[in-house]
């Protein structure tokens, strides 16, 4: 006989119900193998991607308020000592205006309105002049306000101010604030799939009003 | 068994291909994340590098004078084709204030520039034309400009405030990676402060003495012999050499109106609204002159018709177009001044210093001097800049100085040895504590003598008060938003 139709004629015989239950068996058992690194991969990667967003978000609104922050009781023209306005009032609980001259209104060049523009000019009726943050602890959310309106700039975080004086002590006298201490812990909305813990970032900064920063020659 | 074979290949390939896209997928997101961490990085740094440049030059302005830095001019290297606004515009005016265009300073790699397309001549630069880099990509450029302070010219500062705009930029480093679609571009961050120069010690004298009026400090006369010379016109090119040498270059008009300067040998004043003003101390000092010694006081301006050169100055103070210029009637004031002075002072005497043969500071690199309590200079020795004296100041011997001497506090100076004497404008006033914080005025006292002799100097007198800090009126970070469109 040829051996290669021997060999056909062995093969064509079929598989056994063995054979199959175990081929079967073993494709589950790469099949769930698989999937499971896929899952796992897949989880990974969205938990990094939540702790990616919630980072971004954090330093955005870090970067921000702090921008504020620094400017915080500009007043060239003495609109806010003639008027006892300080650099920062406290509202509330993380909920603070921030108050600065610095900018004007001058005449637009095109013909769009301009909101803002130019040197300070002794009022707070501009925008980025009289600004305020707010943090939202129920909806965990950080609200900014610099003239349009309340918009929310981040979320799902906690955010906490502290307010130093000049010797670096805590004050809840706005007259006495010289430095502002941010604080902003950032979390991620689902849980990591190893750990099943909520994963989150903090972010802290200390902030010195320009204003009121030591030199002898300011105002 | 070939057909197994091909399933196990299937199966490799497909989950190599999941496994690639997964890996691609977090490959890409971390890069994202990769760049939006060096923008946000780099644009700190483009703030932190604007910042520095700031202070370095809000530091390097206390030398310089506000209307010759104006004045000066820069060439500055221009890579793109950018729009500008109109000239004299509004636009214009917040346009000329940043150092270079933002165009140019968010694109051009100034580490490699390329070739530049013109070159600008640009007024006030403070920094090179091509910035100071700061290393590692970093680099800031500031330029001061004037305000509009009413005379026309923004060449000209009259009223001591200046803007000052430091632009810093940081370059994203290599290896790093942008969200610009791979284009590298600059950080951009610009500090814009408005500066004021105190000139509330700008003297119209040689000698100028506040009070009710005034004792001797030695003797029983404000004057003794004749050999002293008490000149108050200009001499705007004199130097601290000439004055040691002896040699009197005047001018009647320093600047140039084609009138006499409004400037006198001595000026008298005290605030004394409704009242007699600096004429009771005006007439002590004149009836202490003898004739002979009224002719050696000299100037443009007397209230005896020439010699002596002495005036009530009260009402030149007072209608000074130098806004700064009243500061003076206010002992509180001037306190605070002498007292924010001493802390950035560069070389501090404790009371009861004899600093006779020592020098203290020179032409070329002129300094603070604070003296908290009594103080004697002489020998040969010379100094220049601004000297302050609580106490009671000696002036013996060959001592040269050449600036602006206060003498305040105990108001008491006594230059009865002195055989050179003083270039640029001597400031006298007995200042009294009132407990509560606030200061008035008392009698002061002085005694000249000697081979003393006082020539006023305008400019002497700017390099004085000039090496004080600028007083800052208003700091803010300008964003586009800031500036007007154009």
């Amino acid at each position: 006989m040829n051996p290669s139709r021997a060999f056909f004629n062995t093969c064509s015989r079929g598989f056994t119900l063995a054979e199959i239950v175990i081929a079967n068996a073993v494709l589950v058992v790469a099949a769930g193998a698989i999937f499971s690194v896929f899952y796992q991969s897949q989880h990974s990667l969205k938990s990094q991607q939540d702790i990616l967003e919630v980072t971004q978000q954090a330093r955005a609104a870090m970067l921000q308020v702090s921008s504020y922050l620094r400017q915080a009781g500009n007043d060239p023209e003495g609109y806010l000592r003639d008027n006892n306005i300080p650099p920062i009032e406290l509202l509330g609980t993380n909920y603070i205006r921030i108050n600065s001259d610095i900018t004007g209104a001058v005449p637009a060049a095109s013909a769009e309105p301009l909101d803002a523009a130019g040197n300070p000019d002794g009022t707070l009726d501009n925008l980025y002049e009289r600004v305020e943050v707010r943090y939202d602890a129920s909806q965990e959310c950080l609200h900014l306000d610099i003239g349009y309106g309340e918009d929310v700039v981040a979320e799902n975080l906690s955010f906490d101010f502290t307010f130093l004086d000049i010797n670096g002590n805590v004050t809840a006298n706005e007259d006495d604030i010289v430095r502002v201490h941010i604080e902003v812990v950032a979390e991620t909305e689902d849980l990591h799939p190893l750990t099943e813990e909520v994963q989150s970032i903090t972010l802290q900064s200390e902030v010195m009003l320009r204003s009121r920063s030591f030199d002898v020659f300011a105002n | 068994m070939k057909d197994e074979s091909g399933a196990a290949l299937l199966i490799v390939t497909i989950v190599s291909v999941l496994l690639a896209l997964l890996g691609m997928s977090m490959i890409f997101d971390s890069m994202t994340e990769f760049s939006m961490s060096n923008e946000l990085e780099n644009q700190k740094k483009a703030r932190v590098n604007a910042e520095a440049g700031y202070s370095a030059q809000k530091d390097a302005l206390r030398v310089g004078n506000l209307t010759a830095l104006l004045q000066s001019t820069t060439l500055v290297p221009r890579y793109m084709n950018y729009p500008v606004p109109t000239p004299g515009t509004t636009a214009d005016d917040y346009f000329q204030r940043t150092p270079i265009a933002p165009l140019e300073a968010m694109n051009i790699d100034f580490e490699n520039p390329p070739t530049r397309m013109a070159t600008l001549t640009v007024n006030g630069f403070l920094t090179p034309g091509d910035g100071v880099s700061l290393g590692d990509g970093g680099r800031y450029w500031a330029k001061i400009s004037d305000n509009d302070d009413g005379d026309g010219d923004l060449t000209s500062d009259v009223d001591g405030i200046v803007y000052l705009r430091a632009l810093g930029i940081q370059r994203i480093g290599a290896g790093q990676m942008t969200t610009y679609g791979g284009t590298v571009k600059n950080s951009v961050g610009i500090i814009e402060g408005v500066l004021k120069r105190d000139k509330t010690l700008e003297l119209n004298s040689s000698f100028t003495i506040y009070g009710p009026d005034a004792l001797p400090s030695s003797g029983t006369n404000l004057f003794a012999g004749a050999a002293f010379e008490i000149d108050g016109y200009d001499h705007p090119t004199m130097t601290l050499a000439d004055l040691v040498a002896g040699d009197d270059v005047h001018t009647t008009d320093a600047d140039g109106d084609g009138f006499p300067d409004d400037t006198a040998g001595i000026d008298a004043i005290f605030d004394d609204p409704g009242g007699a003003d600096g004429e009771t101390l005006r007439n002590t000092i004149n009836d202490d002159l003898t004739v002979g010694q009224a002719n050696n006081v000299l100037g443009n301006q007397s209230d005896y018709g020439g010699t002596p050169s002495l005036r009530d100055g009260t009402d030149v103070v007072r209608n000074d177009p130098n806004p700064d210029a009243r500061n003076l009637f206010d002992a509180t004031y001037l306190m605070g001044f002498i007292s924010k002075t001493s802390a950035v002072a560069d070389l501090k005497l404790p009371d009861g210093t004899n600093y006779a043969g020592n020098n203290i500071g020179s032409d070329a690199a002129p300094q603070i001097t604070y003296c908290a309590g009594d103080c004697r200079l002489g020998g040969s020795a010379s100094g220049a800049g601004i000297l302050i004296v609580r106490g009671r100041l000696r002036f013996q011997a060959a001592f040269a100085y050449h600036g602006l001497i206060l003498v305040v506090g105990e108001g008491d100076f006594d230059m009865s040895g002195s055989n050179v004497g003083i270039l640029g404008g001597l400031f006298v006033a007995r200042t009294i504590d009132n407990g509560d914080g606030t200061w008035s005025y008392g009698t002061p006292s002085f005694t000249v003598a000697g081979n003393s002799n006082f020539y006023f100097q305008a400019t002497g007198v700017g390099m004085g008060f000039g090496l004080l800090p600028l007083k800052r009126l208003t700091w803010r970070e300008v964003f586009p938003a800031l500036d007007p469109p154009y």
